[in-house]
């Protein structure tokens, strides 16, 4: 059963973005991006066919402002593609098997989209293309302290719509944190692509916000906070994880 | 629906300095027209605000303000950020979690730990959701944002709870994606405005079910069933739903003003004169939190309140000099 609709995504060659964006886009990537920006894109033809489309779309058209934006397509359908999927540790979705859409940056691997950084989502994506080409990530000291502190391997998956405009704070605080300290992964997951891991996390509310431990959702909460908040989410979490390791020797 | 890439979102970042002429707390309509004068005032202006556009991001549609036929609620509030911040003005994405008086400079304090100071304070705290104040209330699949979540319920059967604007708005944005929409109240007339009221009852999907009060939502983890009481005969219903959308009013968001002894309304509203100011000097208010436009809350009036305490808090700061 399809719980969630589907984007009736409109497969468009190029010009997805408006030329008012493009130009704003162009200039700020012209003003602050560094260092070449790599990311590897896996796409599933077969259960996000329409997606993965748009998703080689979008990027094109990113490489096409700024020759230091890189990428790397590959098919998450065929064989290498699936063992590289598995080396990023990123099939998830055991659920529904949808390998794709999926974004990495292969510098920080750990900065994880599984489905287009669509609508209001897209600015987390253009902060992370800048963070990782400038090599560094603005967060209040306060929180940047405790970040650095988490010890555990830890996922934050942050489960998203592309109309939430409050979600994509909270896409950019995982990304943010996973930036800094290696230990996490920040996932951020659109529901409409990824039908299946959404309902195995009972999404009926954007957005929800789980903190994952070996595969197992250790505290979740819906909805937008700051980022001094969502570290004290992290903190009690890792209360709990390491309470619960204790016990079990 | 054609899928789009924005980058209304994007926020200039940069080190904010510590002190201030007026600090803003909220970045909805009221707070964004106040910083507007603000900026043209001269005056060094910082808007603290946990969300950019504050209630304006669960309007899907704006119909409403003058000038502008139809816009949606999350684009027309990032036109006010970007109108006030053409004039020099600043914001900070945070919560606001302290403040304090110390002669005539504010000292206010966030929750990611920044300090700042300012000459003068305008509240534009807006107000949230109230909750229904059920048991259930904490089962998967309660939403108070209908713009956020409406998608998740494609094909489902929904129960709005609410009588006036909000409600309708929920109902309306519900009835594309579900399958079908209960409109509950607990009354039989609506506070709706009419041209809301029209547009449900010709929707084929939306069912009023009136005079009835919530006792409870039932559910294992998410949500089942609503039970309903009718309030003339006191018969028991249960509708059988997956989802229940809170629309029974908003809150006035006070809690930061009490602290600092700003005087409140009965209903715990900020008080205000004619000129928006409160009974401290120096601090004024604006938009939903006030008891100011004979408490009509809109856009409209929010953002007029926002330039009429930028007004006074620049006459103010002119006096102070
Ligand atoms: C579903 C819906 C549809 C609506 N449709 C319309 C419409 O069509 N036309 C119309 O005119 N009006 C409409 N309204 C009403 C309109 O949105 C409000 O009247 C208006 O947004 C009030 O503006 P405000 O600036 O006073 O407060 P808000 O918009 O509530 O903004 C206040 C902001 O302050 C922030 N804040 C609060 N406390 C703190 C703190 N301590 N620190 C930092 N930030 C803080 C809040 O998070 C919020 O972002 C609608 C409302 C809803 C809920």
């Amino acid at each position: 059963m399809q719980r969630y609709i589907r984007f009736p995504y409109i497969a468009v060659a190029m010009g997805l973005l408006k030329e008012e964006d493009r130009q704003a886009l162009k200039e700020s990537f012209e003003k602050n991006l560094k260092d070449i920006v790599e990311i590897t894109i896996f796409l599933d033809n077969e259960k996000n066919r329409d997606s993965s489309n748009t998703a080689k779309n979008i990027i094109n058209e990113l490489m096409s402002l700024d020759s230091r934006i890189k990428a790397k397509f590959v098919d998450a359908r065929s064989e290498n593609g699936y063992k590289l999927l598995k080396e990023y540790n990123l099939d998830i979705d055991t659920f529904g098997d949808r390998r794709g859409p999926i974004f990495i940056f292969n510098k920080k691997p750990e900065i994880v989209y599984y489905g287009l950084p669509a609508g209001w989502e897209f600015v987390a994506f253009i902060e992370d293309i800048i963070a990782i080409s400038r090599n560094e990530v603005d967060l209040p000291p306060k929180v940047a302290e405790k970040i650095a502190k988490v010890d555990t391997p830890i996922d934050i998956y942050v489960f998203v719509t592309p109309e939430c405009p409050y979600c994509t704070h909270m896409t950019q605080y995982a990304h943010k944190f996973a930036f800094l300290n290696n230990k996490i992964r920040g996932v951020m997951i659109n529901v409409y692509e990824f039908p299946e891991l959404s309902e195995a996390f009972h999404i009926q509310a954007v957005p929800k916000n789980v903190i994952v431990y070996n595969g197992k959702s250790i505290l979740e909460w819906e909805g937008a906070v700051p980022e001094a908040t969502f570290v004290e989410h992290i903190e009690r979490a890792l209360v709990d994880i390491k309470g619960s390791s204790n016990k079990h020797g | 629906m054609k899928i789009s890439f924005s980058l209304k979102n994007f926020t200039k970042k940069e080190v904010l300095n510590e002190n201030w002429d007026v600090i803003i707390i909220g970045g909805g309509p009221a707070g964004y027209s106040a910083a507007l004068y603000c900026g043209r005032y001269k005056l060094r202006t910082l808007v603290i605000t946990k969300y950019i556009g504050g209630l304006l991001n669960e309007a899907s549609i704006v119909e409403d303000y003058p000038g502008i036929k139809r816009i949606s609620g999350p684009e027309l509030g990032r036109l006010f950020k970007d109108h006030a911040e053409e004039w020099g003005v600043k914001t900070l994405i945070d919560e606001a979690v302290d403040v304090r008086k110390d002669m005539d400079l504010f000292t206010i304090s966030t929750r990611n730990g920044y300090t700042f100071k300012s000459r003068v304070i305008i509240f534009a705290t807006g107000s949230k959701r109230r909750t229904l104040g059920v048991p259930g209330e904490n089962l998967n699949g309660i939403s108070y944002c209908a713009e956020c979540d409406a998608p998740l319920y494609s094909g489902k059967v929904v129960a709005v709870v609410g009588g006036g604007n909000t409600a309708f708005h929920d109902a309306l944005v519900l009835s594309k994606y579900a399958k079908k929409v209960y409109l509950v109240h607990r009354r039989k007339k609506f506070k709706a405005d009419p041209v809301l009221v029209d547009e449900a009852k010709l929707n084929s999907n939306i069912e009023f079910v009136l005079n009835k009060i919530v006792l409870e939502i039932k559910g294992q983890s998410t949500v089942e069933k609503i039970v309903l009481k009718d309030r003339d005969t006191e018969d028991i219903i249960e509708l059988d739903v997956q989802g229940v959308f809170v629309a029974v009013g908003l809150e006035p968001s006070t809690e930061l003003a009490k602290k600092l002894g700003v005087e409140l309304d009965d209903d715990n509203r900020i008080k205000v004169d004619p000129c928006m100011k409160t009974n401290i000097e120096g601090v004024f208010a604006a938009g939903d939190v006030t008891s100011g436009s004979c408490r009509f809350m809109q856009i409209v009036t929010s953002a007029a309140e926002g330039a009429i305490a930028a007004y006074n808090a620049f006459r103010y700061i002119l006096r102070k000099m």
